[in-house]
């Protein structure tokens, strides 16, 4: 079957950052081949300067650690047939690497971590014979196939914490910290779990590093059990200091992120929730407070003072979701002749309560001084614009004024 | 994008208060969060197997779905 593959290229000191070359090939039997054949293939047919890692093919070495279609896996145990017919295969070198060609990276940040967690064995004592441990030892099967690292760097380049902490170890040297941390006969277990929980609380139990291990590892586990043997070391032990964990920097999402598919789907379900609901919000659906303004009966017109301002108490209900606001206001009605101006008693200043002076006609605040006349126009003091006026109208001999 | 989604949810809380479909989403958050904080304590403390993370993620999700809606009716 004829196969589409993209493969990420860079090269140091290049006109660019990187970018991915096209190739195409026909593979015949795509259960019997491998990605590593696959780039075998178009070095030796199509591309000689194409660069990558690989050592026993067999997976066990971990050389040849990238990242396929978006998922970190080993090119020699990754099958070509893995990948559904028809879709295009992309090849890029692990994140969180510095690439020195092509696909090939360099692993020194990796192993500098991984040396900050003792990962040697120190014995306790000198032993003339090998030591035994029984395969239903409660520590052998606590370490399982833990002791099975590869150190590949597939977890590494899949967590999103490793990049962007530099105090955070990460899942593989966590993992091997774990393993000999659970040995009984290791002698640096203080040293080594204080190393190991300066840094692994900065896991986010992802997942990440246990869904691409090409070994069926789960360093979140070994990273769990880490967590918790601190707590059972602090209740025996007075000597584990407990170092800070190191400010956590903005993290960056990983290009691909093929694997936590679900995780983005749920994200954009919530997206699209969030702009539906604006827009159920906005156009549809009315909001709970609906803010429209509605009309409210203030007094029988006959009650009104001609050539006065008459001073009514209003009251009435605002509901605002589950809730009701229940307000009582003043409304100030001027009637002159047939002219009707129905003023809002709230000083325009700070809202203090604006009462009618026959004497001076003259509205005003005894609050700070606010002084409107009969048109509600500022006179003197502070308010920055004349009284507000309610919308109003005249139905079957009663006054009614409008409010939100 | 989870924070910005989160931020804006917020951003939008304080703007509309009491819009109901604002309101709903804000629960459905709150518990959608403490479901993925319930899942790192049971996990840290072995209390479920990391064996079963992906389940278990399923379990408490449908568990906070259900706490929503009960809050939710028990509310309104």
């Amino acid at each position: 079957m004829r196969r589409n593959i993209k493969i990420f290229r860079y090269a140091p000191g290049g006109s660019d950052d990187g970018h991915f070359d096209a190739f195409t090939l026909d593979i015949p039997d795509e259960r019997a081949t491998t990605i590593l054949d696959v780039l075998l293939r178009i070095q030796e047919e199509q591309d000689p300067t194409l660069a990558f890692r690989f050592a026993c093919r067999v997976n066990m070495c971990g050389s040849c650690g990238m990242v396929i279609n978006g998922e970190e896996a080993l090119a020699c145990k990754k099958n070509v047939a893995e990948i559904p017919a028809g879709r295009e295969i992309t090849v890029r070198p692990l994140n969180h690497f510095p690439v020195i060609k092509d696909l090939v990276v360099d692993m020194t940040p990796f192993f500098e971590k991984y040396e900050s967690i003792l990962p040697f064995f120190e014995p306790k004592d000198a032993y003339s014979e090998p030591a035994l441990i029984s395969p239903e030892s409660q520590e052998r099967l606590d370490i399982g196939s833990a002791t099975e690292c590869i150190a590949c760097g597939c977890c590494v380049s899949s967590c999103t914490m490793a990049h962007d902490n530099e105090g955070y170890a990460g899942p593989a040297a966590l993992n091997r910290a774990f393993t000999l941390l659970v040995d009984s006969r290791d002698a640096l277990y203080v040293e080594r779990l204080d190393r190991a929980l300066a840094s692994c609380y900065n896991c986010r139990t992802e997942f990440n590093c246990t869904e691409v291990c090409p070994k069926g590892i789960s360093p979140t586990k070994a990273i769990k059990h880490i967590q918790r043997l601190a707590l059972t070391t602090a209740r025996s032990q007075e000597l584990v200091s407990i170092a800070p964990a190191p400010p956590v920097s903005t993290q960056s999402w990983r290009e691909a992120i093929d694997r936590r598919s679900w995780i983005t789907g749920s994200l954009g379900a919530a997206a699209a929730a969030v702009l539906g609901a604006i827009g159920i919000g906005a156009f549809a659906g009315p909001a709970s407070s609906t803010g429209k303004p509605r009309w409210i009966p203030v007094a029988a017109l006959a009650a009104l003072r001609e050539g006065d301002v008459t001073t009514i108490p209003v009251r009435y209900d605002v509901q605002s979701g589950p809730y009701v606001e229940h307000v009582a206001t003043p409304v100030m009605v001027s009637r002159v002749g047939d002219e009707i101006v129905c003023f809002n008693a709230s000083c325009p200043h700070l809202g203090c309560t604006v009462s009618w002076d026959a004497s001076s006609s003259r509205f005003r605040c005894a609050c700070h001084g606010g002084t409107f006349d009969r048109d509600g126009a500022v006179v003197a003091g502070p308010p920055p614009r004349g009284l507000d006026r309610y919308r109003f109208q005249i139905d079957s001999g009663r006054l009614w004024v409008e409010v939100a | 994008m989870g924070v910005d989604l989160l931020i804006a949810l917020v951003a939008l809380h304080l703007a509309l208060t009491y819009n109901l479909v604002i309101q709903f989403l804000l629960l459905l958050t709150i518990a959608f969060h403490a479901a993925l904080g319930l899942r790192v304590i049971l996990l840290d403390f072995n209390i479920v197997s990391v064996k079963y993370h992906r389940a278990l993620i399923w379990a408490l999700v449908a568990l906070a779905l259900a706490v929503t809606v009960i809050v939710w009716l028990s509310i309104y």
